[in-house]
């Protein structure tokens, strides 16, 4: 009853016409955002984090979420009508929703994908309803050694993001994230590291200035330096409701499974959507009666792809606002919003804030009907939009990248700084360095620091309950397996030693 | 044009000099003995830990980046002079922007001229070789774009968020 009460007045406190008009604007831009290749959902709430300063707590979180929302949706539009995923969260709509474009199914296909999308945030909201408040008391038994574990964890983990390089690559882009962040003065006894002689990084690097770098100014740069993607003709035609609702209640299976599977993906620290995409989807090709419709133009293939991504944004915001630790790069930039709006996420956050994880979940509820809506009425005006030539637009978003990080702290040393980080990120980016946990390092960089020096404080400098308290030597084994068997080569001799084992077994 | 592998050791090995001095510069770093603080505390701890773990994994980048091409997981992956060029043209035209005309211009004019800048740089070949009425309509299209839209930014900023622009 509690949690329904908690719920009601989250509804009414968000049901003002001022909230509604934040809902309607904000998820809109997330819509085009997303939907504008170049521009990611990461990006895009970096971007807003910055346009929200002046705004009361609870709109600008508002803004941010319906942001964040409305682009992982609007990443679709630009994947089914272009084949350009709008962000990488909608590389696998791309795979059935663009063969269906070229059928002149385009509008089908956007409307079974809005519809998926809708789906999948609602499954991910009735869990993070489920299980933030239970994961967050668990949090509360974590002390410095748990701590120093999860944020090793949450690098470890996104440094698999690896998709084509050595998988040396995501834990190398961690540790580069983890070194940035000891620049500057040490969270414990505010002894200034590394700042080269430059009292503008006695601060240390600022997050913000970083990422817009990495993500922004890296995509822009990336974007001019490659051939243009080829285009495509596209025929948008009329949507009928009754239809799309009729096929995605006949994939109501999969919407169950893709909205569980995207949901615990986004638990997962550092994960993101793509994967929660890509899982989903590879979940309903196997259990589907039609596998060879998957990548030919698949309704199936899409709903999944789409119910699976927009799970992940509910799933990322559990352990982002139970655990402090951020379940998509988008999610770590709203990590970083929060503290700037004065929410501290972590174990603490229901005791300091209980009725925020409700809040959060109206709001999502307001994104997703939103997104439903627009996606739903304003399909032939995104077709008009994605004519945008990539040369008239890159520039623009560069502008937004310099104003972007200056208008946080009004220092031109933060544009320097985006400048920077945008080369860097180019460089590890053309190389298959993931910029998830760059990221991901920089945030954690802080909590691992003090939590390795209290803890070995606390222990007199034994290493012993890093490894002997329950939840750490679980998280230590975990850890452990995970590097261990991202090793190709270690993956592979475990598979033959195993086989080996088997026909052992078998001609015993 | 030279193969993807040749950067890719390039960067492991500015990666291992980069980890060598963060353990370096951790392990020097002050103990705060005049504090009596626990040794175990000090700052330079989790630094030399991270140069070293950065040494280590670069070193097996550089490693798999130096086996011959049918081995490597990049293949024979080319960065092409192209590529290299336009890089450079885009870093000289946002330097020039970021770096020196904001805070020398005011932002709406500094912006205004990157941005027609750079878009004439973009669509340099229909300048170049297009019809007269197509030069008119990019360089029109062009000038409204950095007029209006970077003009819209700074007010939005300015005006609607109060933010006091460089």
């Amino acid at each position: 009853m509690d949690v329904l009460s908690a719920l009601a007045a989250a509804f009414g406190e968000f049901s003002t016409p001022t909230m509604l008009f934040h809902v309607v604007w904000a998820t809109l831009l997330g819509i085009f955002v997303g939907a504008l290749p170049g521009l990611t959902a990461t990006m895009g709430v970096a971007l807003m984090t910055t346009l929200t300063y002046s705004l009361d707590r609870d709109a600008a979180i508002l803004v941010l979420i319906c942001m964040y929302v409305g682009a992982i949706y609007g990443g679709s539009r630009s994947a089914i009508l272009l084949n350009i995923p709008g962000t990488p969260a909608s590389a696998a709509t791309s795979l059935d929703g663009f063969p269906l474009a070229q059928r002149g199914k385009a509008g089908q296909a956007m409307g079974i994908a809005t519809v998926g999308s809708a789906l999948g945030t609602l499954v991910g909201i009735i869990m993070l309803i489920l299980i933030a408040p239970p994961l967050a008391a668990a949090a509360l038994k974590f002390g410095s050694f748990e701590f120093f574990w999860l944020a090793l964890f949450g690098v470890v983990i996104s440094g698999q993001l690896t998709k084509s390089g050595h998988p040396a690559k995501g834990y190398l882009a961690g540790v580069i994230g983890l070194s940035v962040a000891m620049i500057g003065s040490d969270g414990i006894h505010a002894y200034v590291r590394f700042n080269m002689g430059s009292s503008d990084l006695n601060g240390g690097i600022g997050l913000i200035p970083a990422m817009v770098g990495a993500f922004g100014f890296a995509e822009v740069l990336f974007t001019m330096s490659r051939p243009d993607a080829q285009m495509a003709q596209n025929k948008p035609e009329k949507i009928r409701l009754g239809a799309i609702f009729r096929q995605v209640w006949g994939y109501r299976r999969t919407v169950g499974q893709s909205g569980i599977i995207g949901t615990l993906i986004g638990i997962i620290p550092g994960v993101g959507e793509d994967i929660g995409a890509w899982g989903s989807y590879a979940a309903a090709r196997q259990h589907s009666k039609e596998k060879d419709e998957f990548g030919n133009g698949s309704y199936e293939g899409l709903t999944a792809a789409e119910t699976g991504n927009s799970a992940v944004v509910p799933g990322s915001l559990i352990p982002s606002l139970t655990l402090g630790v951020p379940g998509s790069a988008s999610a770590a930039v709203l990590i970083a919003a929060l503290f700037i709006h004065g929410i501290r996420p972590g174990p603490m956050i229901m005791i300091e804030a209980p009725t925020f994880i409700y809040s959060v979940s109206v709001m999502l509820i307001f994104a997703t009907i939103a997104i439903g809506v627009f996606g739903l009425l304003l399909t032939p005006v995104f077709v008009q939009v994605l004519r945008v030539p990539r040369n008239f637009l890159m520039p623009l978003v560069f502008v937004m990248c310099v104003i972007g990080p200056y208008a946080l702290t009004q220092r031109v040393f933060d544009i320097w700084v985006m400048f920077v980080f945008g080369i860097i990120g180019y460089i590890l980016r053309r190389l298959d360095y993931p910029m998830a946990p760059l990221v991901l390092g920089i945030i954690l960089g802080d909590l691992l620091d003090k939590s390795l020096r209290r803890g070995l404080t606390l222990s007199d400098g034994s290493l012993e309950p890093f490894f002997t308290r329950p939840i750490s030597l679980g998280f230590a084994i975990v850890i452990v397996l995970t590097i261990v068997f991202s090793f190709p080569a270690v993956r592979r001799s475990w598979t033959a030693l195993m086989t080996r084992l088997m026909r052992g077994t078998e001609t015993s | 044009m030279f193969a993807r592998r040749t950067a890719d050791s390039a960067i492991a090995a500015i990666l291992i000099i980069i980890g060598i001095a963060q353990m370096w510069g951790g392990f020097t770093m002050d103990r705060l003995e005049v504090r009596h603080i626990h040794p175990a505390s000090i700052p330079g701890l989790l630094p030399i830990i991270l140069g070293a773990a950065m040494v280590i994994l670069a070193a097996i980048v550089f490693t798999v980046s130096r086996r011959p091409a049918s081995q490597s997981p990049d293949g024979e992956e080319t960065i092409s002079r192209n590529e290299i060029a336009s890089f450079a043209w885009v870093v000289a035209l946002t330097c020039i922007y970021a770096l020196f005309l904001v805070g020398t211009l005011h932002f709406w004019l500094a912006s205004a001229v990157f941005v027609f800048t750079f878009i004439l740089y973009a669509e340099w070949d229909t300048l170049k070789s297009g019809t007269t009425t197509k030069r008119l309509i990019t360089l029109g299209t062009a000038l409204a774009i950095a007029v209006i839209v970077t003009g819209g930014i700074s007010f939005l900023f300015e005006d609607g968020f109060l933010v006091r622009l460089p």
